[in-house]
């Protein structure tokens, strides 16, 4: 157990220590080796990195230097990544056989290791962390400690303003007045449907019960989206203390997190968040002295996507099936077990203690005028810097694509970027310029969602795409409403018979005509926007979807029952390269003849594209 | 209190309805008949078909009338082109993934999802796709289960789980995938049913319906060697006529008569006599224990259900049940032994049927313990519904046919086993039995109004003899289950009760004709049926078991007295723990 | 709502996580009795915990065997249907042993768009299995190994695609 003070002096003289993760230009005397160990690095080794690097320390008897190990740095597809500070040196795609190197040229020798270093998209090698164009036009509020702290540490955690907000509430403020600043932060759900936070806090609160319940949803479905997962593991007391003041706001004192299990390690990480909150006296009863409890539990999911949706998620917590309930009545007045129940996701609550501690005004002036703050994106796709960024509300997808992540990589045009996930549509290259928020965003046929963004170049194929969305609602549809159950497979049905050819034009007005009615219809959030995908991609890229039905075509080739893989006369030498590698004999021609492909042979598997050095096949 | 009175418009049409009430409800009221299909009231209130979407204004999307609250202001529309499409292409993708094989459907003719198609005027499929393939449950004794007709409107799975509290079946998969199984989709004959057949009765289409014995009695009747002898249960007679479109609780004892008999069926007799025996014995071993300090309190077991649901999950409990057989197994029994020795018949060549409401029946008929000199009392079973079909079948036109009378030697019955069909009938016929033996005398006070009515569980006391005796009735195996657990935990007080493991009781057993759930928002339906049956007590000249003489003479020629040792022999029965699941 | 059960849990964890993969001969296995013994000590018999404790089944076993499931019904009153039916919600949670080597593809947006798929048809094409399947293999001790879709791990393409080829070189 600790005092207050005892905690205000931990945060005092540890930030002191931990100034140089900061502050750049600091003349310390120590260096940290900060090393990711977030889930995309922790799977190419990273741990082991880690260790080598204590090893190696203890080894050469080397002061002064301390190993770390940290959340996500955010550019996940330069892992693992190791981060030297205070001079923040940034290494990429780290291996645990240059821990040696580094220390002995680096730590020792006071040189940079120049062949790890990163390079930035046009190949310039990067000196700092800051230099990076992946990090110059973002914001991090939400990631704010990702990366710079030590997750399992409570005191880094302290030292870098940790539970300064809690005490700030439970000291200083009325629920009432938690409440206020949250709605006038603006600050809108992260989960999906951007439902202002503040009012749902409010609405629980007015519901009077002996027992209510704070819970986080942290069953992050999206398949493309990861940062709540970067959050809790590289900084999940922030999202407890948020909890916390959600709880004391709302009138709980009980709070669950409900985790996917397929993130051990957030899991472990949180857990031990919530003992070193249980030992210091943080969390518990009479937080503070000030005669408030909380309590937190971790409930793990089992893998069922529709567990996003917060009724689902409360019928799982409860050890049922995951099937939504209908609403209203809705959590804030029915929820965990009947009583009232305030759920927010991960995101949201990463949120909360930077919007009590810089106030309601800060916050506010971030972002664009209905949707405040920031968001963090998960970047992926076709694109150079895969990762996790966080920007202003507002920026447009241009930035984020070309700025944020370095545009397209082999030099191919961009196609559409999908947001939203499941549960999202498209964008194309005409909206590029759209200042992304929840009303333009949705304006456009797309949606926030938890914030997956996945770019895709001319290479792709829009109707397989729409295929790919569709098979995971299918397989993750609970089952429970008529249009989502038979509705979405239908759609797939229909979806797979265009991309195997077999379509008709009719099927394109049949398709749309089922999606709106599944909107319409089904009776949860995942039903009513399951369609998405398709009805975005229908909407921009018809043409597409009109060629497979009608010429039986795809112009991409993903569709390879008809998508017919042709020679270019012109272009074509007579190499004969292509013959020598179809593995199926399909290609036609002698000696320094030009090649002809039998369209009845060929199983469209490509390899004459690649194979070809004249580019002739496509 | 009183209760608040909501205002709203459906259809541009003023509503003013009681708080809490539904919008299905609400535009009942006004004459909108909103289509429905997975709603059932009070039993499946869950708004997952999606069949009766309205468009309330305001809100996006549409909202199922059938569970939705009305409020303040609301307005509503249930007919707009926008909602008649969606709930067409609702039905669309729910027959897409149905069977469709309505010519043979045992439900054809009374299944919601045809009536449905009709009202929609469904011409072609527009989403044809994938069908899931199920294999075909027909293991058990009583029910088949057909689940390529099953729509997923989970009426089975909350009648089986919430108003039996039995489970054993339930959703499982998701998406696609989902549907209604067992325990690793095993046979029900190899997990926790009890054979109520609740599920078949709340069923909307043929996915549930009764293992049919139909082939097995034409075949016995053409069979000239054998002498097939029928008995019908008293909750029969209220309900067959449904079959043939007359009203709900019509007694049409005597057409029956005359129906089975134009089948062929050598004598029929009635069950009800059966139940005059089960009354001698029971009233006789109720008022044992009491005297003798035997395990009170003394629980009926009349209802096959139940005794299988008792013999699975309070197997420690089993002292508490009574040792007489169900009156139909009694009654078989006789007509084996007593009425074949006075006709001179062989009794391996009597063939015994029964028609029941029950399911259940059709297990109780085959376990061990019902048989006699390697004979089963009762050779088979079928249900009221497969009698009309039957009748159907040989092109009866019952509605024209002349009242006859049950067969003698054993054609007489009293009031009080008339009402044996609904629930506190046996507790009622019983207590007319122990009232008169303990004060020896004839009493005329005997309406037990405290133990009638349609409430799960009924607790009174009543005066015999200067004693005061506690009683209950339960009907339904979830009520069953909660003075299970009062008994179990030393909180029972009473000394006799009477538990059936229908709602209701017989008359509502799950070998009834099958009441859609419109007709079932309408009418009461299991107070029309057991109102008949107490109707047929009223006009009863005899009242009371003891006094019938048919018994009277039977237990002189034959048993001796109730609780003697043929009667044991023949009338009473034993039970035994069984496991829930045969792994 | 007191819950003792999550108290104890966090001393416990430890022990549960000890994996018994005695998949065959599930009967001998002599921590079983040892393991429920534990579990059921753990929680309270309150119907909530069902999906904590099919967790620790899961993780214990590899998969939730059928016996275990009666037990499991017996200890929380719940019937086995309905325990089947959250078992075959979740794909967590699995019905028969998988094999000792499990490959996991991940087909999430990002990897998709990269062409996990083909990597996913390429693995089924080569271990004549499909998804969620396990190999009978002809090796001496019977192992087996499976190909399962775990749909969301979804993060930088770089590790992904290592794990995946690891996996794979081990089993092929």
């Amino acid at each position: 157990m600790k005092t207050l003070e005892e905690i205000q002096n931990i945060r005092i003289e540890k930030r002191k220590e931990l100034d140089l993760r900061v502050n750049t230009k600091l003349d310390a005397r120590e260096k940290h080796i900060l090393v990711c160990q977030g889930t995309g690095c922790t799977s190419s080794n990273s741990p082991e990195i880690l260790e080598n690097f204590k090893k190696i320390i203890k080894e050469k008897n080397i002061e002064n230097v301390r190993v770390i190990k940290t959340g996500c740095f955010g550019l996940c597809a330069k892992g693992p990544i190791v981060i030297i500070r205070p001079e923040d040196t940034f290494y990429a795609q780290v291996k645990p056989e240059d821990c040696e190197e580094i220390i002995n040229t680096h730590i020792i020798a006071g040189n940079r290791v120049e062949r790890l270093l990163c390079k930035d998209i046009d190949g310039t090698v990067v000196q700092s962390l800051d230099e990076l164009t992946f990090y110059k036009k973002q914001k991090r509020i939400a990631l704010k400690n990702c990366g710079v702290i030590d997750p399992e540490n409570i005191d880094e955690y302290i030292a870098f303003d940790g539970y300064k907000a809690l005490e700030k509430v439970l000291k200083e403020m009325t629920p009432d007045d938690v409440i206020n600043v949250i709605k006038k932060s603006g600050l809108r759900g992260r989960g999906g449907a951007g439902f202002p936070t503040g009012k749902k806090w409010e609405l629980t609160k007015i519901n009077e019960a002996d027992q209510k319940y704070v819970v986080c949803n942290a069953d992050e479905g999206d398949p493309g989206a990861f940062m709540d997962r970067s959050i809790l593991e590289g900084d999940p007391h922030s999202v407890l203390e948020s909890m916390m003041i959600a709880g004391f706001a709302i009138g709980a004192n009980k709070g669950y997190i409900y985790v996917r299990a397929e993130y051990p390690i957030a899991v472990k990480r949180f857990q031990i968040a919530i003992n070193q909150a249980k030992n210091y006296g943080i969390l518990g009863n009479n937080i503070f002295g000030t005669g408030f409890d909380f309590d937190v539990e971790i409930r793990l999911g089992a893998g069922a996507f529709v567990c996003g949706e917060e009724t689902a998620l409360l019928e799982s917590i409860e050890g049922k099936r995951g099937q939504p309930r209908i609403k209203p009545p809705y959590p804030a007045v029915q929820g965990l077990w009947g009583k009232p129940t305030l759920i927010n996701n991960v995101e949201t609550y990463a949120n909360i203690t930077r919007i009590i501690l810089n106030g309601a005004d800060w916050y506010s002036a971030i972002g664009t005028e209905k949707s405040k703050g920031t968001k963090v994106f998960a970047l992926g796709g076709n694109v150079n810097n895969i990762g996790l960024v966080e920007v202003p509300m507002g920026t447009t997808l241009r930035e984020i694509v070309y700025d944020i992540g370095g545009g397209i990589p082999n030099n191919r045009e961009f196609k559409a970027a999908q947001t939203g996930g499941p549960s999202g549509g498209c964008i194309p290259k005409e909206h590029l310029d759209t200042p992304i928020d929840y009303e333009s965003l949705k304006e456009i046929g797309s949606m926030m969602g938890s914030g997956g963004m996945i770019i895709m170049d001319d290479t792709k194929c829009m109707v397989n795409l729409a295929k790919f969305y569709l098979e995971f609602t299918v397989s993750e549809s609970c089952g429970k409403c008529t249009p989502c159950r038979v509705g979405t497979k239908r759609m797939l049905e229909i979806l797979e018979k265009l991309c195997n050819g077999k379509g008709e034009e009719e099927d394109i007005a049949k398709l749309e005509m089922l999606a709106q009615n599944i909107i319409k219809s089904s009776v949860c959030g995942l039903g009513q926007s399951a369609p998405n995908p398709v009805l975005s991609s229908l909407k921009y890229f018809k043409d597409e979807f009109i060629e497979h039905a009608v010429d039986k075509n795809c112009r991409t080739h993903e569709c390879k029952a008809i998508s017919k893989i042709t020679i270019e006369a012109e272009k074509c030498k007579g190499c004969g390269l292509c013959q020598k590698f179809c593995p199926v004999n399909a290609i036609e021609g002698k000696d320094r003849e030009k090649r002809v492909i039998n369209q009845e042979k060929c199983i469209r598997c490509g390899t004459c594209i690649v194979k070809c050095p004249f580019k002739a096949i496509s | 209190m009183e209760e608040k009175i909501i205002n709203l418009v459906i259809d541009d049409l003023n509503v003013h309805v009681p708080q809490g009430t539904t919008i299905l409800e609400a535009a009942r009221t006004v004459g909108i008949d909103i289509p429905t299909l997975c709603f059932l009231k009070e039993i499946n209130e869950v708004g997952d078909c999606r069949i009766c979407l309205v468009q309330i204004e305001g809100r996006r999307g549409f909202t199922a009338a059938c569970i939705q609250k009305v409020e303040e202001g609301m307005i509503v529309h249930t007919k707009t082109s926008e909602v008649m499409e969606a709930r067409k292409v609702v039905l669309d993708l729910i027959i897409s993934n149905h069977k469709v094989e309505c010519l043979s459907c045992v439900r054809s003719g009374n299944c919601e999802l045809q009536d449905l198609a009709k009202q929609f005027n469904m011409q072609d499929i527009m989403f044809e796709g994938e069908k899931i393939k199920h294999e075909i449950d027909n293991q058990s004794t009583s029910i088949v289960r057909d689940f390529d007709k099953c729509i997923l409107c989970r009426r089975c799975v909350s009648t089986c789980k919430k108003l039996q509290g039995v489970g054993a079946i339930d959703c499982i998969n998701r998406g696609f995938e989902s549907s209604v199984s067992t325990v690793d989709n095993k046979s029900l004959k190899d997990v926790n049913c009890t054979f109520c057949g609740q599920c078949i009765v709340n069923c909307p289409t043929g996915a549930l319906h009764e293992k049919e014995s139909i082939d097995e009695v034409w075949k016995k009747l053409k069979d000239e060697d054998s002498y097939v002898v029928v008995q019908t249960a008293p909750a029969v007679r209220t309900a067959l006529g449904e079959e043939f479109g007359l009203p709900i609780g019509t007694n049409v004892t005597g057409r029956m008569i005359t129906a089975l008999k134009r089948l062929g069926f050598y004598k029929v007799f009635d069950t009800n006599t059966g139940a005059d025996f089960t009354i001698m014995e029971e009233a006789n071993e109720f008022i044992e224990r009491i005297k003798n300090g035997g395990t009170l309190p003394m629980i009926t077991s009349c209802s096959p259900g139940w005794v299988k649901y008792i013999e699975m999950n309070y197997p420690e409990q089993l002292e508490h049940l009574s040792s007489c057989k169900s009156p139909h197994e009694m009654f078989g029994a006789l007509i084996k032994t007593y009425y074949a020795q006075k006709e001179g018949i062989n009794p391996n060549k009597i063939f015994v049927v029964s028609v029941m409401p029950c399911v259940a029946k059709k297990y109780e008929r085959q376990r061990t313990e019902m048989q006699n000199d390697g004979m089963y009392d009762v050779d088979c079973v079928i249900t009221t519904r497969e009698l009309a079909r039957m009748i159907k079948q040989a092109n009866i036109d019952f509605r024209l046919l002349e009242d006859s009378k049950f067969d003698n030697p054993m054609g007489v019955a009293t009031g009080a086993a008339a009402i044996f069909g609904t629930t506190g009938g046996v507790m009622e016929a019983a207590l007319r039995t122990a009232q008169d033996t303990l004060t020896n005398k004839d009493l005329k006070e005997i309406d037990f109004e405290d133990v009638r009515g349609g409430k799960g569980i009924k607790k009174a006391t009543v005066d015999i003899a200067g004693k005061k005796i506690k009683v209950v009735v339960a009907s339904g195996l979830k009520n069953a289950q909660i003075i299970m657990e009062e008994i179990k935990n030393g909180k029972a007080d009473y000394q006799f009760v009477e538990i059936m493991a229908c709602p209701g009781g017989c008359v509502m057993g799950g070998g009834q004709p099958i009441v859609n759930s419109k007709t079932r928002l309408e009418k009461d339906v299991r107070k029309l049926r057991a109102d008949c049956l107490y109707s047929i007590d009223e006009k009863s000249v005899i009242r009371k078991s003891h006094e019938n003489p048919v018994i009277k003479k039977i237990y002189e020629e034959f048993l001796e007295k109730p609780g003697s040792y043929r009667a044991h022999k023949l009338l009473h029965t034993k039970y035994e723990k069984k496991d829930k699941y045969n792994m | 709502m007191a819950r003792k059960g999550d108290k104890m849990k966090e001393k416990e964890l430890g022990d549960f996580t000890k994996k018994c993969r005695k998949n065959e001969n599930l009967e001998k296995c002599k921590c079983r009795d040892k393991f429920l013994d534990k579990l059921f000590n753990t929680y309270e018999p309150i119907k909530d915990n069902l999906i904590q404790m099919l967790n620790e089944i899961q993780e214990h076993y590899g998969y939730v065997p059928m016996d275990v499931q009666k037990e499991l019904s017996e200890f929380l009153n719940v019937p086995m249907a309905e325990i089947y039916g959250v078992i075959t919600f979740y794909s967590r949670f699995t019905l028969k042993p998988k094999g000792k080597y499990s490959i996991s593809v991940c087909l999430g947006t990002a990897c998709y768009v990269k062409g996990a798929q083909k990597i996913m048809d390429r693995l089924q094409e080569r271990l004549g299995i499909s998804e969620g399947e396990t190999t009978k293999d002809r090796k001496i001790f019977n192992r087996s190994a499976k190909v399962y879709r775990s749909m969301r791990i979804s993060t930088s393409i770089y590790s992904k695609r290592k794990s995946i080829w690891k996996s794979n070189s081990k089993n092929a």
